[in-house]
């Protein structure tokens, strides 16, 4: 078997039909270890619905981490967020956010709606100074992973015809 | 003051508006904070009292990082003030949120100096009507706010059974207000009943000193009204002035009917 696959084992194929897949990445049950989970490699019907709720933003304290407003480690997202009191709320995409008025993230108004389009993989965190009241609506975008990487596809095909042909001590 | 005084968080978590904080208080150095950030502060309809001061953090006001501020019926502040629960004031270290206290006085331990008459502990009784502080967070942006008073009515007609040569003392608010009506009728079946009106700005003082710096002012001398005998009386800003309370005096238990409105706009003569 090792003669045949090396020391990488068997090749990986992708899930089978009507065989459950976890939508969770693979996790370490050792709690002593900080781990995050993987961007799943499937998409469940899940995923397609729309999110709505409000979230409740809380007072920080000192040593610990940066609250997650939308963790879009599922799938590509749209989402708004209507801040109903009146803040400060800062919202962005770096862990790194306070202080909440430094200008790291941007600050929600009251009243308007503010939209994010959330790539895959890419966390929405928020910072506030006290217990605010934010409408959040997350509407999935499933589809715009796949277009993305096909436009990256047709870009990166389109640079290397259209890319000059040179010659040996050609300056281009 | 209610104790715990009400929280403001509560009221954003259920989604109101606004914080609205009423209360009655109880001593001259009652304080109260918010931990929601406002897009405006003002005199709440109901409120007795007219200046009400606010703190909230700013850290180019040096040493104590504290702004203050007052609003009154007049004077609404409209602006963001940030409740700032991260932070802290120097050098008290205690979370920077939004304090508001009334700047009028209030002294619950105030007796009659001299006007009418120096108050006798042995025969007289004095009550207090509680001064109402009323103030309303807004956590919405506002064009504008108009905030007002509303006009305030006290009705009384029995009082206490008093000791012969006594006075009854009733003590009510009226910071800041412009006008005042007062319906008198003496409805004791032989007896007569003497009102008079002293109006009172309070000082900050020692109130077992022999000398209390509080002012009074006679507004009516103390008249007497006879059984079935009514009497009305008007107090204007621009004549007599403006005062922290209204000192009324009887000497009768009544019964007596007493109406008293009180208005932040003086009625023309």
């Amino acid at each position: 078997m090792s003669k045949l696959f090396g020391r990488q084992g068997p090749p990986q194929r992708g899930p089978v039909r009507g065989q459950q897949v976890s939508k969770i990445g693979a996790v370490s049950l050792d709690r002593t270890k900080a781990q995050i989970a993987q961007p799943a490699v499937t998409t469940s019907s899940s995923d397609l619905k729309t999110y709505i709720d409000t979230y409740f933003t809380r007072v920080p304290v000192v040593g610990q981490e940066t609250p997650i407003i939308y963790n879009g480690d599922r799938t590509w997202a749209r989402v708004t967020l209507t801040l109903e009191t009146a803040g400060p709320v800062a919202v962005g995409n770096q862990a790194t956010l306070a202080p909440v008025l430094s200008g790291k993230g941007q600050l929600l108004e009251t009243d308007v709606p503010t939209v994010f389009y959330v790539a895959k993989g890419t966390r929405l965190y928020e910072v506030s100074t006290g217990i605010n009241r934010i409408k959040r609506v997350i509407e999935p975008l499933p589809w715009l992973e796949p277009i993305t990487g096909s436009l990256a596809s047709i870009d990166a095909t389109l640079r290397s015809r259209a890319a000059p042909e040179t010659t040996p001590g050609s300056k281009l | 003051m209610t104790y715990p005084q009400p929280s403001a968080d509560q009221y954003a978590i259920r989604g109101y508006q606004y914080f609205r904080l009423a209360t009655t208080l109880v001593s001259p150095g009652d304080i109260y904070d918010s931990t929601q950030s406002a897009h405006g502060f003002a005199v709440g309809p109901t409120s007795d009292i007219a200046n009400v001061n606010l703190a909230y953090f700013d850290d180019q006001v040096l040493p104590t990082y504290m702004a203050m501020t007052t609003i009154s019926p007049n004077r609404a502040f409209v602006g963001r003030i940030d409740a700032r629960n991260d932070t802290s004031y120097v050098p008290a270290g205690r979370a920077a949120r939004i304090l508001f206290w009334p700047a009028d006085i209030y002294d619950p331990n105030y007796r009659p100096i001299a006007k009418p008459a120096a108050f006798d502990p042995d025969k007289d009784t004095i009550n207090f009507v509680a001064p109402q502080l009323e103030v309303i967070e807004y956590f919405k942006p506002l064009a504008s706010l108009t905030p007002g008073r509303q006009d305030k009515e006290f009705v009384f007609q029995n009082y206490p059974a008093l000791l012969s040569g006594g006075r009854f003392f009733l003590v009510i608010p009226y910071y800041g207000r412009k006008y005042a009506f007062l319906n008198f009728t003496n409805r004791a079946a032989l007896t007569s009943n003497t009102i008079g009106i002293v109006g009172v700005n309070y000082a900050i003082t020692q109130d077992d000193s022999d000398n209390p710096y509080h002012q009074e002012t006679t507004l009516l001398t103390e008249t007497a009204v006879a059984n079935g005998e009514s009497i009305d009386h008007v107090i204007r800003a621009s004549q007599h002035g403006m005062f922290d309370a209204l000192v009324i005096s009887l000497d009768n238990a009544g019964p007596a009917p007493l109406r008293l409105v009180t208005s932040d706009i003086e009625e023309a003569t």
